[in-house]
């Protein structure tokens, strides 16, 4: 709490200036709210940046966190008293306020973001061991995040932002291991599956978007834009693995189709009979585990689910069988299970019938 | 299944209009989304008056669309004109340009009249947003500064193609590096949005400029490496795939005019495939019918199946617009179930009118106005055609086709939105007519 009468004694409030005509969507402020942001407005006017403004940015905060102006001039503040810059300390005391202020679980863009700032200078003075060292503290911190929302979308995207930054290669290895402790405390948490993506990839994303110039599979491979041959196994396996746990679960499935279609796609691509050779080795190996997997739940049904159809695990068979174009088999196989899905799969039964006629038109 | 509670929500925005409870602190440096919601939930709803007010201010619905234009344009920011250091040109053929030109979301930092000051900035949603709800209100678009907004959106745009959302109208303000943090593919989206309101070169005016604002080429392959390994988009490359996200990225491209070429490219081939199949399979499983005998009786069967904004997340009446949305500009809505989703999102009508989040979540206007645009959207499309003739046909219970027949009536009543720019869609001519003029007195 701030006494302003004695604290701001030399300050006139500067109440909030609607215009002449009555205020639109007019927010019942509590008076505290008021209060502290008629002051703000008269220091911000002057631009003064002292101590007992950074307390007042410390208390309208409080009454809103996602005043990104608030943020920004809290900065600046602390730039002026840290004498042109903000020494160490007061970056550490600064991070544990804005998870003070977040709570458990911090939902917006403004806190996360001063994390970010804050970091950013104290990564540009650290050297480079030391700055792996607070990398790894700030990971441990988004991880206590996790505990509590396993999949809040500020705290993945700046893991991303703190390992694309650091760019250490026992990072981007420990990044992976990370999604799997994730994976194995909850193997629905789709953001952890996407985080192993980011990870098994560096970052680097393909979807043959913006490359302009033609990049062979090799060169792709190379730069570790794609999975190696060896390394794309090895992520299926994981997936396979994943779906075994809880096969009524979209995101292992989604993800082995990620893992398949990358080789698929760059090898369909480029036109080379070898590599295309190698991805169709590499979908049928799948599609005869895959299919070995739906006969196991035939015979031991889950407890769960009971015998319910499995709608993940068709919807990946049918996505792989219907690369074949120019197999009628696989292809009357793809078809019957649109048919399937069409009736188990009710909510999207326009969908599956048109994923059946599709194939059929292929046939 | 409910009933359309027309009446209720035409009460609840206009209300909203006025007064907001405290809840809505945290929103108070947007304020501007939120008049934007109301606006155009009630211009959905078909009752923004022709004439100047409707209702009485002692009225329980009430509205005075002058003394709301009045109060938007309180929030354009006044611009500042830098001599460029470069020798590069602008959209006037001048070497010098503005910054900080558009809006801000509300008047927390001061009115316009007063001035401004060093922490003042517009910000690219509050400009797109302030452009839409004029438009909705009917605003002849003159007093807007045109030039110094679309300098302001040329100099915002990074050489990936994104966005910095914040313009300073001086170097003490922040500084441009400073909001990095927030060039993702909702500043992307509202660029374009106001870009393609504003710019000769956009396929909304026929001339073509000499300059072009921005780079389409750059943005489009920056929303292209959002795509994610499911199909859908991330809010920036190499994030988790979103509702949100999805839109912003899949809108854009329509209006930029690139969505089928993008589509049709050997280089993504299957994408649109992908990103069909990420967004359908969003939509919530019907409880099977078992489980409905068991809640609901014999007669009242629960049909109702909303969609989730991620997998393995719950439903949420945002995403029926953020991924309906994307179907419909993708020309696939009607493989959605559209009367689950109805179904869903009536569920989640508040008995004070608006609609919450999930079933019994209190309303507000986020959620209330994407529920009301996934409504106006689903008449089309062929998302619900079928399906309620097959309804009536297959339902016996008398009371349940009469609600079926009113929601079916109260949703055809509604004003058609143009889905990828977010106002209804009889506002683009009136739009059209209004820049036109612009274009003519600048």
């Amino acid at each position: 709490m701030i006494d302003f009468q004695t604290v701001f004694s030399d300050i006139t409030p500067v109440p909030q200036n609607e215009g002449k005509e009555p205020p639109v969507c007019s927010i019942a402020y509590a008076p505290e709210f008021i209060e502290a942001y008629d002051y703000l407005r008269a220091l911000l006017r002057k631009d003064e940046r002292s101590n007992r403004a950074l307390d007042l940015t410390t208390l309208c905060l409080k009454l809103n966190p996602a005043n990104y102006t608030v943020w920004h001039y809290r900065r600046m503040i602390l730039v002026e008293l840290g004498g042109g810059g903000i020494d160490d300390a007061a970056i550490t005391k600064d991070l544990d306020f804005a998870d003070d202020l977040g709570g458990t679980n911090p939902k917006n863009y403004q806190l996360w973001y001063h994390r970010r700032a804050l970091l950013e200078i104290r990564f540009k003075n650290a050297t480079e061991e030391n700055g792996i060292d607070a990398a790894k503290k700030e990971l441990k911190y988004v991880d206590r995040i996790l505990e509590d929302d396993s999949k809040n979308y500020h705290a993945w995207s700046h893991r991303q932002w703190i390992i694309r930054t650091m760019n250490n290669s026992d990072l981007w290895k420990s990044e992976i291991e990370y999604s799997h402790t994730k994976i194995k405390d909850d193997p629905r948490n789709n953001s952890a599956w996407s985080q192993r993506w980011f990870a098994t990839h560096r970052g680097q994303v393909a979807s043959f978007a913006g490359l302009g110039t033609f990049i062979s599979c090799d060169e792709l491979r190379k730069k570790g834009v794609i999975l190696s041959s060896e390394l794309a196994d090895e992520e299926a396996h994981y997936a396979l693995c994943g779906a075994e746990i809880d096969p009524y679960n979209e995101s292992p499935w989604r993800y082995l189709i990620g893992v398949l279609m990358e080789q698929w796609r760059c090898a369909q691509r480029e036109n080379n009979s070898h590599e295309i050779s190698k991805a169709v080795e590499l979908i049928t190996n799948n599609i005869s585990n895959i299919k070995e997997l739906k006969h196991s739940l035939k015979d031991n049904p889950p407890l769960k689910e009971g015998a319910a159809p499995c709608v993940s695990l068709m919807s990946a068979l049918v996505d792989l069988l219907e690369l074949f174009v120019e197999n009628e088999e696989l292809l009357k196989e793809a078809s019957n299970l649109c048919k399937e899905l069409a009736e188990v799969d009710t909510v999207r039964r326009k969908y599956w019938r048109k994923r059946d006629a599709n194939v059929m038109n292929i046939i | 299944m409910k009933k359309f509670e027309r009446l209720r929500h035409i009460r609840y925005f206009t209300t909203s209009l006025a007064n907001l409870p405290k809840q809505y602190s945290s929103a108070d440096t947007n304020r501007l989304t939120l008049v934007h919601f109301a606006v155009q939930s009630l211009d959905i709803l078909g009752v923004l008056p022709d004439q100047n007010v409707c209702g009485d201010a002692e009225s329980e619905v009430y509205l005075n669309r002058d003394e709301i234009i009045e109060w938007i344009y309180g929030l354009q920011t006044v611009p500042t004109l830098k001599i460029q250091a470069t020798a590069e040109m602008n959209i006037d053929g001048s070497s010098s340009r503005y910054v900080g030109g558009g809006f801000k979301g509300s008047n927390y930092l001061g009115h316009c009249n007063e001035g401004s000051n060093s922490y003042d900035h517009s910000h690219l949603a509050m400009t797109y947003v302030a452009l839409c709800t004029l438009i909705s209100l009917g605003d002849d678009l003159s007093r807007i500064n045109r030039t110094a907004i679309l300098d302001t959106l040329k100099g915002l745009q990074k050489e990936d193609g994104s966005f910095v959302a914040v313009s300073p109208n001086n170097t003490n303000g922040l500084d441009v590096k400073e909001s990095d943090d927030d060039c993702d593919l909702r500043f992307i989206y509202t660029a374009i949005c106001i870009w393609y309101i504003l710019a000769e070169d956009s396929p909304m005016n026929s001339a073509s400029a000499s300059m072009p604002c921005i780079d389409i080429e750059a943005a489009t392959n920056y929303i292209l490496s959002c795509i994610t390994f499911e199909g859908s988009l991330g809010l920036t490359p190499g994030r988790e795939g979103h509702g949100g996200s999805t839109f912003c990225g899949i809108a854009s491209l329509h209006i930029m005019g690139v969505l089928d070429a993008v589509m049709e490219s050997s280089e993504r081939r299957g994408w649109k495939d992908d990103l069909i199949r990420w967004c359908v399979m969003r939509q919530y499983s019907l409880p099977n019918e078992n489980e409905n005998v068991m809640n609901n009786g014999f007669n009242e069967s629960d049909n109702a199946a909303g969609i989730q904004g991620r997998p393995n997340k719950l439903e949420d009446t945002c995403y029926s617009y953020w991924i309906g949305g994307t179907l419909h500009l993708l020309g696939a809505s009607h493989l959605l179930d559209g009367w689950a989703l109805r179904e869903y999102v009536l569920k989640c009508q508040s008995p004070y009118g608006g609609f919450g989040k999930v079933v019994g979540a209190m309303p507000d206007l986020l959620h209330s106005f994407y529920s009301m645009a996934w409504l106006a959207i689903s008449e089309e499309g062929g998302c619900c055609k079928s399906e309620i003739d097959d309804a009536v046909e297959e339902n016996t219970a008398k009371y349940e086709c009469d609600v079926l027949a009113q929601v079916s009536d109260s949703v055809r009543q509604l004003s058609r939105l143009d889905c990828a720019l977010g106002v209804c869609a009889k506002r683009k001519v009136s739009l059209k007519n209004a820049v036109d003029s612009l274009r003519t007195d600048q």
